[in-house]
């Protein structure tokens, strides 16, 4: 078993070295960076059940627009919506949500800050016998 | 310990080994970590809650209600509500700053504070029918 703050020991090694080196490295001044996001696009594709829900969380990496599109679905219009992920025992805490049928232009779109997220397909209660299959786009910073 | 203190004995010396002739700096304060804390809990009709918080220096601080939700059916609550911010005074939060908004993923309330404790509050101004899930968040120094 590890002796607690081994760990943290070594990474004093290395951060020291590192110091050490780069303290003495030339002094070449460098052109500030900046850090631009590259859109992500995410699909996500379940299954619905009567009265049921389900949800997935996705990672927002800098403020900006988050657009959900329901792509398939049933004949019947299903609940979509964007929130918070859980604190615990997972799910999904909508901030906004709309009934919606499969389209090719976002059902949502709302500008976000950046951080966790989560989308969550729900049955209005118009579902009943099988679950219904959906399938979702997610675009987002 | 003797690894931490070599650690700090290493950033002196490091600086002074290669310091080129330049001038030196004066020290520089430290920056107050930016923290998101999440207030999440139950809201009935024509109710307030608050959730306090410790700022831990002078910065901007921002709350977002970004979740209100029915406790027994899916989808959100676009109702509007009241957010704000004070200082917590006996068993309350004695309001300084606040703000009317449906819930909505972006800081709908921002401020300057000083370092200290506050309170970050939500209340229900009467258009709630039932009782619902919120989620707030505060983001602060």
């Amino acid at each position: 078993m590890t002796a607690p703050g081994f760990g943290i020991r070594r990474s004093g090694f290395a951060v020291t070295a590192a110091l050490l080196v780069a303290g003495c490295a030339g002094s070449t001044p460098t052109t500030p960076s900046t850090t631009s996001s590259a859109p992500a696009s995410e699909t996500w594709s379940g299954t619905v059940a009567p009265g049921g829900q389900t949800s997935r969380s996705f990672t927002v990496s800098a403020a900006g627009t988050i657009n959900v599109t329901l792509t398939a679905a049933g004949t019947t219009p299903i609940g979509v919506g964007v929130g918070l992920p859980r604190l615990t025992g997972g799910g999904c805490r909508l901030g906004l949500s709309v009934d919606a049928t499969p389209g090719t232009t976002p059902q949502i779109s709302t500008l976000a800050e950046a951080g966790q997220y989560c989308v969550q397909v729900y049955d209005l209660g118009t579902i009943s016998g099988d679950p219904v299959g959906f399938a979702l786009k997610i675009d987002h910073p | 310990m003797r690894v931490f203190a070599a650690l700090l004995c290493a950033v002196p010396v490091t600086a002074a080994a290669c310091g080129n002739g330049s001038t030196a700096t004066a020290p520089s304060s430290t920056t107050p970590t930016v923290k998101t804390e999440r207030f999440d809990a139950i809201l009935l009709p024509r109710t307030s809650a608050f959730f306090s918080f410790q700022v831990g220096g002078t910065g901007s601080v921002s709350i977002n209600l970004a979740s209100l939700s029915a406790l027994a059916r899916p989808g959100a609550v676009p109702a509007v509500m009241e957010i704000g911010y004070g200082v917590p005074a006996g068993e309350g939060c004695s309001i300084q700053n606040s703000v009317q908004t449906t819930p909505g993923l972006t800081s709908q309330l921002t401020g300057t504070l000083a370092a200290g404790i506050y309170c970050a509050n939500i209340a229900d101004i009467g258009n709630l029918i039932e009782s619902v899930n919120f989620s707030m968040r505060i983001t602060h120094p």
